[in-house]
């Protein structure tokens, strides 16, 4: 009788379980449309939504909270709190609300962060790490959330309606750009070849396991020495024996204290220094730093003192503010801003900067960290949110994260 | 007797355990200058008195006095400290530390409350050692450099270091080889020569006979009665234990017929990796009951792994001559129709936490197994028979062997071989540890397989079982063939002894 | 008799670590990759021998009375980072970090200690929890900026004659605490008949206790020379600070064979040492990291496979004597 009784309960539970998975992919908290998005076309937003000419800035709009999903890797990482803190900043101003996942290692624990996400009610997710690719894009989009992120897989979800944009490095006009990681790397490896150091060496941190991104970032160094190379650096660097591979590890300090202990002047990482920091004191060196990396109170010290040369910067409010104005756009109504002139998902471009030298990080250093303010402050964002200006245009959103260190120091 | 020497006294014990009487208004007195000695059957509750006496367990009525006073002690611990001190079958010592260590475990702090004298430790517990008679060991040494039975003696020394007042020894006996139980039995007179009291328990009527000065029989958690030493008398005893008149065919009678011919089992010369067996051969024959005996370490408990193949030979084979394939795996054994039951019933041959049903079904299976599937009324009907056949006293085959005392233990394990309707069947030590009900029951089954042309090979250290079960008795010395004894040819005891020794 | 034992004793007790090193020297030499083991090699041989050890030593003391303590990773980054701090914001130095980085460290074994034998769950799920709120802890504090001291003059616990200095003063004191004090014979009792020591009266609880008060404590140094060595440590979330007690295993196995040679805790060490030695060796001669991986897993699983069938030798050499022993036996029969 238990066993009927048990089987009974099972076969209850799983039509409970099968009944509660819609059915329909564009069933979810942001029920935006269907309504074919056409390119610079009527706002089919605009007459839900106030006259937006007289929104207040105080975190009252939009009415409804809209609640983003932040996908991360690392959630103590340094850039990766800059970008947050900015987002904090703006959350004075709108009512827009961020959920940041745990440190995510594996597919499942992707999927399970979109799923809570979804029960959470949000209306989008912002792929600032990306591990599943572009099925977790689909997984987000299938249960009716914007997804914002992820350049390498652009080409597979860019006719995704919910599929909002990512940002690019990319010079538009060169067919074969590479992605902006590529770039990062590229860029610090010609500096730091171009640097009159005799020998120096590389950590490739998620290279060795096959992470795209640092896979990218390393075809950029080394495309970058090279280049340097060819225009006549007598750098040396050799990829057999001068890799330190993978992240802090029993094997990756043993790999640094052999640097150390060699006949190099310099290394490029191709994500934080810090743990190179205290080795290099210890050693008593003249030894310099390149890395990718974020204008910090730990990096202040060893850019004042000559150690780090060159710290390619990903500026949060300019590499990360069109996740902002595309995913509220998006929840807004306004769905037509995140559309390029083909239809597809923008490509915001914006700009990587490298901070060669101690005055450019300090600039940069007491906007942020001694005044606390932004390159894009809140009233200009708020300019290109169709809610609050009804005549943003795609344009203007473009325009406004496309900034360049030049730019940024001269405003 | 002089009551100024009582030390230990009962009024009116009784110990409840769910519905199950374990004692029943015991009143005991315990004597200094005395070793006394209890005996019952399983589950007669002589363990259970000691075991309340010790702080075990307290009881669920009555009162105990200690040298005059109320007894009342709540742990273990506090019963050593008043001088009670017990030796008990099961209790071990502790590996991975040394010898000394094992001696003052628990009692740590003679050698300094936070840091220990080790040195001190060692030389105390060398004492402790000597002090028992147990020479030629370093205390120091780690517990692992000891077999088992040489473990069981520096338990002994530890309980008898702390100098108790009362000993209690719990069938402590079958664990030690023939040296450790000298020791013991010299501890116990010694102690009863220093006044001190002595409370043995055994299922050996014969060793209680020749220790004891008196003797108390318990049935059923009842006090039957109380014997002194002139009064011992093996069948009065025996009859106090079982209530009823034993049968005359305690063991079997018809030694008459001959043994067919036919041998099913060939050993030729073999010797194992384990243990003392060396060059040894033997035969077995259809319907015959084939005795091993000797003493504990002469190699007789590895032969019998080796009949079932379950042991590593060096040299030689076990053939079975009805196949002519050699019995190398106990699997295949098994399927060849070999039962084997281990004398280690708790480690080898039962699954203690297991249901008696699955027990009894573990050798089973491929009897009942019909296709894929074992079908339960299959084996219900499988299980609920041989319950019955063997009169497994349980509440329900679902229940779990760890429970069962150790007569009904050693039924399940036959069980598993009837049930399968073995040809060959080997005993190693089948009745140890069980009392004479149980007892008498084994042999009427043992002898009824044998009717029904099985041939057994029972391998004992009780030499009377197997004179009066045996149609053939080989005796084993240092793991060699020291002797055979046939009925017809006589089977004397002191004879097959000499042999032994 | 006694002397030649103790010889015995440290033969075997330096011999892993000694042939390990020779090994990986002549191997580099062979494979022209001079300069292994020396230098700044030994020094990074020594921090991570010196770190492991102490990991390790934490982590014993408790897997080995069958408590797994998975937090003891969590405890050595909360107690970094707020004891770093606190001893950095006050300015007092080594003596600071050491105070204020163990004394947290301790606390925290012995909240861990407490709460299990509160609670009397599973060693492993409170552990696991206990792991997950220290993470919390770490993350809360400070904005999650975890501690950054690169540069501090208080750092000075990965230097080779320091670090060698406290391994050497710690496995003193738990070699006193495994080998002389209450504390260690009973936990030694504990972990050989849990039943049978509780049975005479040995608190099996406040036992426990004190071995999750020293594991912190060795976490607690553990977290110094890691500091030291790196200047900073970030909170870890989602049971990220497993990472720490990673190469805590090999040693540990290692300690658990030759343990008998010396003492628990020093055989843990030369472990550790061994360990050290390999990822030098296979970094020297260039293996790639993933290999690496492999080739430390496979040395974990052969420790294993060895410790646990290492009696098959004694037995191979057993059925020789015996089998002999039979033959005279039957020589002896057979002249009769």
């Amino acid at each position: 009788m238990k066993k009927v009784i048990a089987l009974l309960l099972a076969l209850v539970m799983v039509f409970a379980l099968c009944a509660c998975t819609p059915k329909d992919p564009n069933v979810g908290p942001a029920s935006n449309p269907g309504t074919e998005t056409t390119p610079g076309g009527e706002q089919p937003g605009g007459e839900e939504n106030p006259p937006a000419a007289n929104v207040p800035l105080d975190g009252s709009w939009p009415e409804e909270t809209v609640k983003i999903g932040v996908e991360a890797f690392d959630t103590t990482d340094e850039s990766f709190m800059g970008v947050m803190e900015y987002f904090d900043y703006l959350g004075d101003y709108f009512n827009v609300e961020f959920i940041v996942s745990e440190a995510l290692n594996a597919p499942e624990d992707e999927f399970a962060f979109i799923d809570n996400c979804a029960a959470a009610g949000c209306k989008g997710i912002f792929g600032y790490y990306n591990i599943a690719g572009a099925e977790a894009i689909k997984h987000c989009t299938s249960q009716g959330m914007y997804y914002w992120g992820n350049e390498q897989y652009y080409p597979d979800v860019a006719d995704d309606p919910l599929y909002v944009g990512t940002y690019t490095f990319k010079d538009m006009s060169d067919e074969n750009g590479k992605n902006g990681d590529y770039m990062a790397g590229y860029e610090l490896g010609y500096a730091m070849a171009s640097a009159g150091l005799k020998h120096i060496a590389m950590c490739n941190g998620g290279a060795v396991i096959g992470v795209q991104m640092f896979l990218d970032r390393q075809a950029g160094v080394l495309d970058g020495i090279a280049a340097a190379q060819a225009e006549g650096s007598e750098t040396r660097f050799d990829p057999a024996t001068d890799i330190v591979e993978g992240f802090p590890g029993d094997s990756y300090f043993a790999k640094q204290a052999e640097i150390l202990a060699g006949d190099y002047d310099g290394m490029v990482t191709t994500f934080d220094a810090f743990t190179w920091f205290q080795p290099i004191i210890d050693s008593g060196k003249d030894f310099k730093v390149g890395a990718i990396g974020t204008v910090s109170d730990s990096y202040k010290a060893f850019v004042d003192n000559g150690t780090v040369i060159s710290l390619v910067y990903d500026c949060g409010e300019v590499v990360f503010g069109s996740v902002f104005a595309d995913l509220v756009n998006a929840a807004t109504g306004h769905a037509d801003l995140t559309r390029g002139a083909d239809g597809k998902a923008l490509l915001n471009h914006t700009q990587r900067w490298v901070l060669s030298s101690a005055e450019d990080f300090n600039a940069v250093y007491e906007k942020h960290i001694t005044d606390g303010e932004y390159y894009i402050t809140a009233e200009e964002m708020a300019q290109v949110l169709g809610g609050v200006n009804p005549d943003a245009t795609v344009d203007d959103v473009m325009a406004l994260f496309d900034m360049s260190l030049e730019d940024a120091l001269s405003k | 007797m002089n009551e100024e020497k009582l030390i230990v006294e009962t009024r009116d014990l009784c110990k409840n355990f769910g519905p199950t009487v374990a004692l029943d208004h015991v009143s005991i007195k315990i004597y200094r200058g005395q070793i006394t000695g209890l005996i019952g059957e399983n589950g007669s509750g002589k363990s259970t008195i000691t075991s309340i006496l010790s702080g075990m367990q307290p009881p669920t009525s009555g009162e105990m006095f200690f040298k005059g006073k109320p007894h009342k002690p709540s742990s273990m611990i506090e019963g050593a400290k008043l001088g009670i001190g017990m030796i008990v079958q099961e209790q071990g010592t502790v590996p991975g530390i040394s010898i000394a260590e094992n001696i003052f475990l628990g009692s740590e702090n003679k050698f300094g409350r936070v840091f220990i004298n080790k040195a001190a430790m060692v030389k105390e517990a060398q004492k402790a050692l000597d002090a028992i008679g147990f020479t030629g060991v370093d205390a120091g040494a780690p517990i692992e450099s000891l077999n088992m039975q040489d473990r069981k003696l520096v338990e002994i020394a530890k309980t008898v270091y702390e100098d108790p007042e009362v000993l209690v020894v719990d069938e402590t006996t079958t664990a030690l080889s023939q040296k450790g139980r000298d020791i013991i039995y010299g501890i116990m007179r010694k102690m009863r020569d220093e006044d001190k009291a002595v409370i043995f328990i055994s299922h050996d009527l014969e060793e209680l006979m020749e220790t004891c000065d008196t003797l108390t029989v318990l049935r059923d958690g009842v006090l039957i009665t109380t014997l002194s030493k002139e009064e011992m008398d093996e069948d009065v005893i025996k009859r106090c234990m079982v209530g009823r008149e034993m049968t005359g065919d305690y063991y079997r009678s018809d030694f008459s017929q001959p043994v067919s011919d036919e041998v099913v089992l060939k050993v030729d010369n073999i010797t194992s990796g384990f243990g003392m067996l060396m060059n040894f051969s033997m035969e077995l024959h259809k319907g015959e009951i084939l005795g091993i005996g000797g003493l504990s370490h002469c190699g007789m408990h590895e032969l019998g792994k080796a009949l079932f193949g379950e042991m590593k030979l060096l040299e030689g084979e076990v053939v079975d001559t009805r196949t002519g394939d050699k019995v190398n795996s106990a699997r295949g054994a098994l399927l060849k129709g070999y039962g084997y039951v281990s004398k280690d019933r708790d480690k080898e041959a039962l699954v203690l936490t297991a249901s008696i049903a699955d027990n009894i079904l573990a050798a089973g299976y491929d009897k009942l197994q019909k296709g894929l599937f074992l079908l339960p009324g299959d084996t219900k009907k499988y299980v609920n028979g041989l319950v019955d056949e063997l009169s497994i006293k349980c509440a329900s085959p679902a229940q779990d062997v760890q429970y069962l005392s150790g007569g009904n233990k050693q039924k399940v394990v036959f069980a598993k071989w009837v049930g399968r309707n073995c040809d060959i069947l080997v005993l190693d030590c089948p009745t140890r540890g069980v009392d004479i009900g149980v007892k008498a029951a084994m042999y009427q089954l043992i002898d009824r397989m044998r009717r029904d042309g099985k041939s057994i090979v029972m391998i004992s250290e009780e030499l009377t079982e197997l004179i009066g079960m045996c149609d053939r008795l080989l005796v084993l010395k240092d793991g060699q063939l020291a002797g055979e004894f046939t009925h017809a040819g006589g089977m004397n005891e002191n004879q097959i002894i000499d042999v032994m020794i | 008799m006694k002397a030649k034992k103790i010889g015995k004793n440290i033969v075997m007790t330096l011999a892993l670590p000694v042939i390990v090193y020779l090994f990986f020297f002549i191997l580099c030499n062979a494979t022209g990759h001079a300069g292994f083991g020396v230098g700044a090699d030994l020094t990074t041989i020594i921090y991570n021998a010196v770190f492991a050890g102490l990991v390790a030593q934490a982590m014993a003391i408790n897997l080995t009375t069958g408590r797994f303590d998975y937090a003891i990773g969590a405890e050595l980054m909360l107690a970094t980072i707020v004891g770093g701090n606190i001893a950095k914001n006050l300015g007092w130095g080594p003596a600071g970090l050491l105070l204020f980085v163990v004394a947290i460290a301790v606390a925290l074994g012995l909240i861990s200690g407490l709460v299990y034998v509160i609670l009397g769950l599973p060693p492993m799920v409170i552990s696991v929890g206990m792991a997950m709120i220290y993470e919390a802890i770490g993350y809360m504090y400070n904005d999650a900026k975890g501690i950054k001291a690169i540069g501090s003059p208080m750092l000075v616990f990965s230097r080779t004659a320091n670090s060698l200095i406290l391994t050497v003063i710690v496995l003193a004191v738990l070699v006193v605490i495994y080998d002389y004090t209450k504390i260690g014979y009973n936990r030694r009792a504990l972990q050989g008949g849990q039943k049978i020591a509780v049975d005479v009266g040995i608190k099996e609880k406040n036992n426990a206790v004190y071995c999750y008060v020293i594991a912190g404590f060795m976490m607690g140094l553990a977290g110094c020379v890691y500091l030291s060595r790196n200047g900073v440590i970030a909170p870890d979330t989602g049971l990220g600070s497993s990472s720490y007690f990673m190469s805590a295993f090999l040693p540990m196995f290692i300690g658990g064979i030759f343990g008998k040679y010396s003492s628990y805790p020093i055989a843990i060490f030369m472990g550790a040492v061994v360990q050290a030695i390999i990822t030098s060796g296979l970094q020297k001669m260039g293996v790639p990291n993933s290999v690496q991986t492999v080739i430390n897993g496979a040395i974990v699983c052969l420790f294993l496979i060895y410790d646990s069938n290492s009696y098959k030798l004694v037995e191979v050499q057993m059925f020789k004597e015996k089998l002999a022993q039979a033959k005279a036996a039957r020589r002896q029969t057979a002249a009769q």
